[in-house]
């Protein structure tokens, strides 16, 4: 294998790339979806519940119930309860004779009630015990750290579909043809791709868990991590390169090679832990729970090196199973 | 001119059959199917992760987490393993001082909880001791807007099911017409219509009814395989093929502002992911971000809530029509208006 031709077909799709704004895209995907992390993150992790007040209740309790939640203050009663039967789930507060009554829609759930009524209580009275805070100083939040792990899996998916697109591109032009008689083996042609896509995969994680302020972590083991886990990115990619003949039916099988892919992470957070070991066999599991380990958990050296370890050999085993058939799907000389 | 669109929409169906979507289609709504029925959870438990350590002779609070809080509370007995449970970042820590009862609570928070989320933990372990002294949570008296009746909170799993139907069947469009519309574009289909007494209004309309159907075709399949035939299919069905025709709508107008597929990928990626945000505050309902009730997703995933698991307010469905068809009022025009400069005026 020729490294200069490898460098070549990977030299010729970028400045495809660059002719058709897609890596201008690229480049502007990562910050994009990290400002808008940036700007969500806070007011999800440091979501309680929504009160809405009338000024009835007085400044001074107001300002109280806002130390707790959201809560915001509208004119008279109508208002209130227009407001609490809004779309989103709101839980209205008003001062009556001798005491304070929760406004419902009858619709929320029991937690957001008793939550109201154990803020509105601790807003009033006293405690019942005396409590004290320490903080250990950690300033990387998990929820930031959740949503990096996710970014960092999007953008493998995402370097897999641009792999796809170009492989489908050059089917679709008859470019294949003309590489198919230039002195290049297919394993040249698929290198080239696959260096492509490496590194949009390590700019566009670099980027967005840069840019979302996921950390600290150390470089070298995301590094490592996402240098295993483009493998199984890489598969998805010139699978769906290799079975689709144009890009419409490349988009139908970026959906489910993608669907596949991001599902393994989000299912990891839903299953119960007995059922978790259905994912065993799939490499994205062990990419996200090596992403999770670094971003989130502060995993060791040790802990990476088997997570990515498992996960490499998945991925070289599906890699071994493959050959044969993208072999014959992607040959240039038919 | 109907016959034309009728022509329009049957062509861009087969077009979709051909090349795998409505396989795709039934595929995944399968799929999704399955992981709602079988493998996701319906209490998915997951709340606050505590590190209780009571020092107290009674160790009465320590007893009550044991046996009455529900949740993964972790109960540790030597400063060595209260230090070593808050390793990871997403616990806290409450360490219970006195001599035979409870006397101060320490809570240990990591650093990066937001001070309200601190303040409310400490006002519901307050009502916690105030419950195991008095016997009772703090209560107020209640007024419910809504009269009594109403559906039971959906349990976690088919909870999913309105945001897959969003996700899966109203935005299919989002994708997949501007699929459409690069495809014709490469074929010059588009140069061979311009010269048919074909206009682009019934275009337009006829890739909307398409996308449309497929978007029926998803929704009813996953609905009959989670929620099973029973359900509110007056509601449904009008709410997605509504919110299908403005997502396709939305498509073809931001495809038109690209040359190829390739170009128009990641943006329309990035206006799916932006447009699913609504999610979040149908599963957080505390956080406030008053920005996202513009986009046209946040009444259609609660018009679809309400149509799967109604809670008597039909207002809901009404709200999200509305808003969903002031969306298509403007996104109509602009569809015409950017479809005719694009692909007509500069003829690309």
């Amino acid at each position: 294998m020729s490294a200069r031709r490898v460098w070549s077909i990977a030299g010729r799709d970028l400045k495809s790339s660059l002719r058709d704004v897609i890596a201008a895209w690229v480049l502007v995907f990562p910050p994009i979806l990290a400002l808008i992390a940036r700007l969500l993150v806070p007011a999800v992790g440091g979501a309680t519940v929504k009160l809405v007040a009338t000024p009835g209740l007085g400044d001074a309790l107001v300002d109280r119930l806002a130390e707790y939640a959201a809560v915001e203050v509208v004119p008279d009663r109508p208002a209130l309860d227009s407001r609490v039967l809004g779309l989103d789930a709101a839980v209205g507060l008003v001062a009556e004779e001798g005491g304070y009554r929760l406004v419902l829609e009858g619709n929320e759930g029991e937690e957001a009630a008793a939550l109201a009524a154990i803020i509105l209580a601790d807003s009033l009275g006293e405690r019942a015990i005396s409590i004290r805070s320490v903080d250990r100083g950690r300033t990387g939040s998990p929820v930031t750290g959740f949503v990096a792990v996710l970014f960092a899996m999007m953008s493998l998916v995402l370097a897999g579909s641009l792999m796809s697109l170009s492989v489908v591109e050059d089917k679709e032009t008859g470019s294949i043809h003309a590489i198919a008689v230039a002195p290049l083996s297919r394993r040249e042609y698929l290198a080239g791709k696959g260096i492509l896509g490496l590194g949009v995969a390590l700019l566009n994680v670099s980027l967005m868990l840069y840019l979302i302020g996921a950390g600290p972590f150390d470089p070298a083991k995301v590094l490592v991590i996402t240098l295993a886990g483009f493998v199984s990115a890489a598969l998805v990619g010139f699978y769906v390169g290799a079975i689709s003949d144009n890009q419409v039916s490349a988009i139908a099988g970026m959906k489910t090679g993608n669907l596949l892919f991001l599902l393994v992470p989000l299912l990891t957070l839903a299953l119960p832990d007995r059922l978790e070991s259905v994912l065993y066999p799939l490499p994205t599991y062990w990419t996200f729970l090596a992403y999770r380990g670094v971003l989130v958990e502060g995993a060791g050296w040790p802990e990476v090196l088997r997570l990515t370890g498992i996960n490499l050999v998945l991925s070289l085993a599906l890699v071994a199973v493959s050959v044969r058939f993208l072999g014959r799907r992607l040959s240039l000389r038919g | 001119m109907r016959r034309r669109f009728w022509a329009l929409a049957v062509r861009d169906l087969k077009l979709v059959v051909r090349n795998h979507h409505l396989t795709i289609v039934v595929a995944v709504a399968v799929l999704y199917s399955l992981l709602v029925r079988f493998l996701i959870p319906a209490d998915p438990g997951v709340t606050l992760n505590l590190v209780v350590w009571d020092q107290t002779g009674a160790r009465a609070l320590a007893h009550w987490y044991g046996e009455a809080a529900p949740g993964p509370v972790l109960l540790v007995d030597t400063e060595t393993a209260y230090a070593e449970a808050l390793e990871p970042g997403n616990r806290i820590g409450v360490k219970v001082i006195g001599g035979h009862l409870p006397e101060a609570v320490e809570l240990t928070f990591q650093g990066h909880e937001s001070s309200r989320v601190r303040r409310v933990l400490e006002a519901t372990l307050n009502a916690q001791v105030a419950a195991m002294l008095r016997g009772e949570y703090p209560r107020f008296p209640v007024t419910s807007l809504r009269p009594p009746g109403g559906g039971e909170q959906p349990p976690f799993n088919l909870s999913l099911v309105p945001v897959l139907v969003l996700f899966e069947a109203a935005m299919l469009g989002m994708l997949l017409a501007g699929v459409l519309l690069f495809a014709e574009k490469d074929e010059q289909t588009l140069r061979a219509y311009r010269v048919t007494p074909g206009g682009t209004v019934e275009y337009l309309l006829a890739r909307c009814a398409a996308m449309g159907m497929l978007a029926l075709v998803s929704a009813g399949l996953l609905t009959v395989l989670t929620i099973g035939p029973a359900t509110n299919w007056a509601g449904i069905l009008p709410v997605v093929f509504l919110g299908s025709l403005v997502f396709t709508l939305v498509a073809m107008v931001l495809a038109n502002l690209f040359k190829n597929l390739g170009q128009f990928y990641l943006p329309s990626f990035l206006l799916m992911l932006a447009l699913m945000l609504p999610v979040i505050t149908y599963f957080q309902p505390g956080v406030s971000l008053p920005l996202l009730h513009l986009l046209p997703t946040h009444p259609l995933i609660y018009a679809l809530r309400e149509a799967y698991f109604p809670t008597g307010s039909p207002q809901v469905l009404s709200r999200a029509a509305l808003q969903l068809l002031a969306t298509f009022a403007v996104a109509f025009p602009l569809a015409v208006w950017t479809f005719r400069r694009q692909l007509v005026v500069k003829d690309v």
